[in-house]
């Protein structure tokens, strides 16, 4: 299985899967007016990837914005997750911005994943 | 020929009323994000509280899209008007856009449930429905731009419906929030 690396652009996030590590991470900013077309290879990616997953498997978000419509891909990317073992989101956020802390603890509570908590600077 | 003293004029009544940023046009994707991008560099400049500046990116990205996805693409009115601006210890995001008549009373219905709720009532309005578009696999997310709106607001949101003629009416929204940072 391809790693799957897309660099970022204004509206996009840098995206880096890579099915050897387990290891899915977003940053950057997200808001394309329509996430779904965008997101689309991404989760296409994750459903490849569950049929095979390494033991551990770690989603990073280091996303400094995103926009609403990227909030529900978000959430299909966990619900992707849900009652597998071994995963965790390690959840990013600038040590000023309490808005997204809060959204990723929202994100924890929807989705039942495991979650860790991290500041960027 | 327009009187050029109009020109100045328009400017003038721009700087008096502080507007960080006003767009009037047609607004499809490609012309929201450069909006974006505009918005983006004049609130870098105008707003110098971290928190603040992206609650007004936010409300800003939620407002425009808003506009180009939902807008139906009505002939005789394609422009939509956009600003951001200030008033005492306030900033606001106002946009307008011609709508469909038919959607009024259940735009208004919308509205009027998101400002009816507290802090945590929205909270809890924006999780159900993230929970119900995945349900429902649709991609329209049903609102949840005006509830996220409203949270980063933590205002009531303004707003009004002029009826233009037999099936087209006229949508003014406003969002305003306070400069100085406090929880909302």
């Amino acid at each position: 299985m391809e790693k799957l690396i897309r660099f970022g652009s204004p509206e996009t996030p840098d995206i880096s899967l890579n099915p050897i590590l387990g290891r899915l991470e977003f940053s950057g900013k997200s808001l394309p007016e329509d996430s779904d077309t965008f997101f689309k290879p991404v989760l296409a990616w994750i459903d490849e990837y569950l049929a095979y997953p390494v033991p551990n498997t770690e989603i990073e978000i280091k996303l400094d914005y995103f926009n609403t419509s990227t909030s529900l891909v978000l959430m299909k990317v966990f619900n992707k997750f849900q009652e597998k073992e071994n995963v965790v989101v390690r959840w990013y956020h600038l040590p000023e911005d309490e808005d997204m802390l809060e959204s990723g603890k929202e994100f924890e509570v929807l989705s039942k994943l495991n979650f860790e908590y991290h500041e960027f600077h | 020929m327009k009187s050029l003293k109009s020109i100045y004029e328009l400017h003038k009544k721009l700087e008096d009323d502080q507007i960080i940023i006003a767009y009037e046009g047609e607004l499809n994707p490609q012309i929201t994000n450069s909006v974006l991008t505009l918005t983006e560099k004049n609130l870098d400049k105008k707003i110098p509280t971290t928190q603040v500046r992206r609650r007004a990116f936010h409300i800003a990205v939620e407002c425009l899209q808003n506009i180009s996805t939902h807008s139906e693409k009505i002939e005789k009115y394609p422009n939509s008007i956009f600003l951001i601006g200030q008033e005492g210890n306030e900033f606001f995001v106002s946009s307008g856009n011609v709508i469909n008549s038919d959607k009024v009373d259940s735009l208004q219905r919308r509205l009027d449930q998101i400002n009816n709720l507290d802090k945590e009532g929205l909270k809890q309005l924006h999780m159900q429905v993230i929970k119900e578009s995945l349900l429902k696999q649709e991609s329209s997310n049903a609102g949840l731009g005006l509830i996220s709106i409203a949270r980063k607001s933590g205002k009531k949101i303004g707003y009004q419906f002029v009826e233009m003629d037999s099936e087209n009416s006229f949508f003014s929204f406003q969002a305003s929030f306070l400069k100085e940072p406090e929880a909302v």
